[in-house]
């Protein structure tokens, strides 16, 4: 009953006291007090709060931070609702913080999933695939860059980097791997899925080869919450950030340069998405 | 019960039409519920796991109760959602261009699926007897094809429209046309030798990668076909997806969270994602009507061809 009346009050659904102010933390060269940025601040910074204000209900405060570790600090100790880190001021604060929202970059995938591949029986950790060969299913950068990126994440970098077999599409990574051409295969998840989801009830796709894991890209930045955020106006946030891009084009354009440079719209993030976790 | 059939709702609706020109029917209203229409397939039950996955998303979401609405067909979801009886509904690109021939901008589309690789379509396809004659188009012509409904976007009109660029009048080109219910229906049809051919979704892919889903899939997962026995010959797309679409007069702050908890499920839940019959690793991207613009213009031309005014 307690929840649903905290959630009913966070869609402002029934009469309920003022909510307290959304305070953001906004990167500057000098502290000050959490405020409406001022009149001669950006047009983009100023319809952003104004829109959150409005779609949030409540007044939504402009907090200058330092740094991400500023903004971290902030966060942890209460003093902020909603920061950009980086995974090392993450790091710092990651019992009370959690990522939310990311922004993609223009003409870039989503922070897809990729599976690390092997067949099944072998060994698929890092030191096992040093030197070895990896075959990816493609050129595109679903196929190769994410990939490529993901499995330095996971420890699969630098002294355990293997050599690299590009091959023409997913089938013929996966081929190059039976064959025994090459000794692992990184492909999205959804390509996975295309190749090896189970034909019949009674067939088990790729039942000759094994996941090792699956992961997402780590974010490099994101903004991050408390994780004692209540969830209805977690929803809400993202409702209104995975949707700016569309709705008001100046504050999407602000907020989204404070993660990436030529941003096309916001996405939603995993609460682990600022270190290299694997998914279960 | 997790489903209440759509026509629970029909003396409301009945009262609404009778009051049609009063005011839009109470939708500013304080709510008290949530009411969503979806479409079934008896067949799939991981449709019923998506429903039910959304159901508690949105619970949580908003703390009020939903109501899931069933129809088994398109034009239940349509109806129900064009006449105020429901908040949400999940609305193919065709029921959504009827939705707003009805009634504009009251209704929102405010989310469609990604496909991993970035794309935000899925395809038609044509698909045959793997055993059969038939390798394109121009060999069905004198054979007959069957269709999974009127209001299909993937089913019937876009690849209409794709076939009548193509120089095939899908009207005079074959010999008999039907409408099966549904697009696992459309399939057991050709399986039961009904059809020579028939015109089902594809997705989860592209004509160059193959794709991850559709009806001979998940037939063929089902033990009902095997999936070697049947041939795609002729493919049109992407065509925009279907789109979880809100009452535009519902209260600003009960959309945004519908919004954010459904385009948080990917990321929250990513086992549930995929459980509820999703592409692994697609996610939910906001849309809105101009994403549509092409469907509301093909669904105008279909019903101009169909009425003889082209």
């Amino acid at each position: 009953m307690k929840r649903v009346i905290l959630a009913a009050a966070a869609l402002g659904l029934m009469g309920a006291a003022p909510a307290p102010a959304f305070r953001i933390g906004v990167l500057e060269s000098a502290p000050g007090p959490c405020a409406a940025p001022p009149p001669s601040a950006p047009a983009g910074e100023r319809a952003y709060f104004q829109l959150l204000a409005k779609r949030l209900e409540r007044p939504v405060l402009a907090c200058p931070v330092l740094s991400f570790a500023d903004g971290a600090a902030g966060l942890a100790a209460g003093r902020l609702d909603m920061a950009v880190l980086d995974p090392a001021s993450y790091a710092a604060v990651k019992p009370a913080v959690r990522a939310v929202m990311t922004a993609r970059p223009d003409g870039a995938p989503t922070r897809v999933r990729v599976v690390l591949v092997v067949k099944a029986g072998h060994d698929g950790g890092p030191e096992a695939l040093e030197g070895r060969t990896v075959a990816f299913g493609g050129s595109s950068a679903v196929a190769l860059a994410v990939p490529r990126e993901v499995l330095a994440e996971q420890g699969y970098g630098g002294p355990f980097a293997g050599r690299e077999q590009v091959s023409a599409d997913e089938t013929a990574a996966l081929a190059a791997l039976r064959a025994g051409t090459a000794n692992a295969v990184v492909l999205g998840d959804a390509a996975w899925q295309r190749q090896c989801q189970n034909p019949s009830p009674k067939v088990q796709g790729c039942a000759d080869l094994r996941v090792v894991w699956r992961a997402r890209p780590q974010a490099q930045r994101a903004f991050a919450v408390r994780r004692d955020l209540p969830d209805p106006l977690r929803f809400r946030l993202l409702g209104v950030h995975v949707a700016m891009n569309l709705e008001d084009r100046p504050a999407f354009g602000w907020a989204a340069a404070q993660l990436a440079p030529g941003a096309a719209d916001f996405q939603p993030a995993e609460a682990l998405a600022l270190e290299p976790v694997r998914l279960p | 019960m997790l489903f209440r059939p759509l026509a629970a709702l029909l003396p409301a609706a009945l009262l609404t039409a009778l009051l049609g020109g009063c005011g839009r029917g109470g939708g500013e209203a304080q709510m008290h519920e949530v009411r969503m229409a979806v479409r079934s397939q008896a067949a799939d039950p991981r449709i019923a796991r998506r429903w039910s996955a959304f159901k508690a998303v949105f619970e949580r979401a908003t703390g009020l109760p939903v109501t899931l609405y069933q129809s088994t067909d398109y034009n239940g979801v349509i109806q129900a959602f064009a006449s105020n009886q429901v908040d949400v509904a999940e609305l193919a690109p065709d029921s959504y261009a009827n939705v707003d021939a009805q009634i504009g901008t009251l209704a929102a589309p405010i989310l469609a699926i990604r496909e991993p690789e970035g794309a935000m379509g899925y395809y038609s396809g044509v698909v045959v007897k793997a055993g059969s004659p038939y390798r394109s188009l121009q060999d069905l012509r004198g054979h007959s094809l069957v269709y999974p409904d009127f209001n299909s976007t993937s089913g019937y009109l876009f690849p209409r429209g794709k076939m009548r660029e193509q120089g095939f009048d899908p009207d005079k080109v074959f010999s008999k046309t039907g409408i099966s219910g549904g697009h696992l229906q459309s399939v057991m049809a050709v399986e039961n030798g009904q059809y020579d051919a028939a015109v089902v979704y594809l997705s989860g892919g592209t004509p160059q990668t193959g794709f991850a889903a559709g009806p001979i899939v998940r037939l063929a997962q089902l033990g009902m076909i095997k999936s070697g026995d049947f041939r795609i010959i002729w493919t049109a797309g992407p065509m925009p997806t279907t789109a979880l679409s809100v009452r535009a007069d519902r209260p600003q702050s009960f959309i945004d969270a519908v919004r954010g908890a459904a385009a948080a499920l990917p990321y929250d839940d990513p086992k549930t994602w995929d459980d509820v019959g999703q592409i692994n690793g697609s996610t939910f991207a906001a849309v809105d009507r101009s994403f549509y613009a092409p469907i509301i213009k093909l669904r105008a031309e279909d019903i101009a061809h169909r009425r003889g005014q082209k």
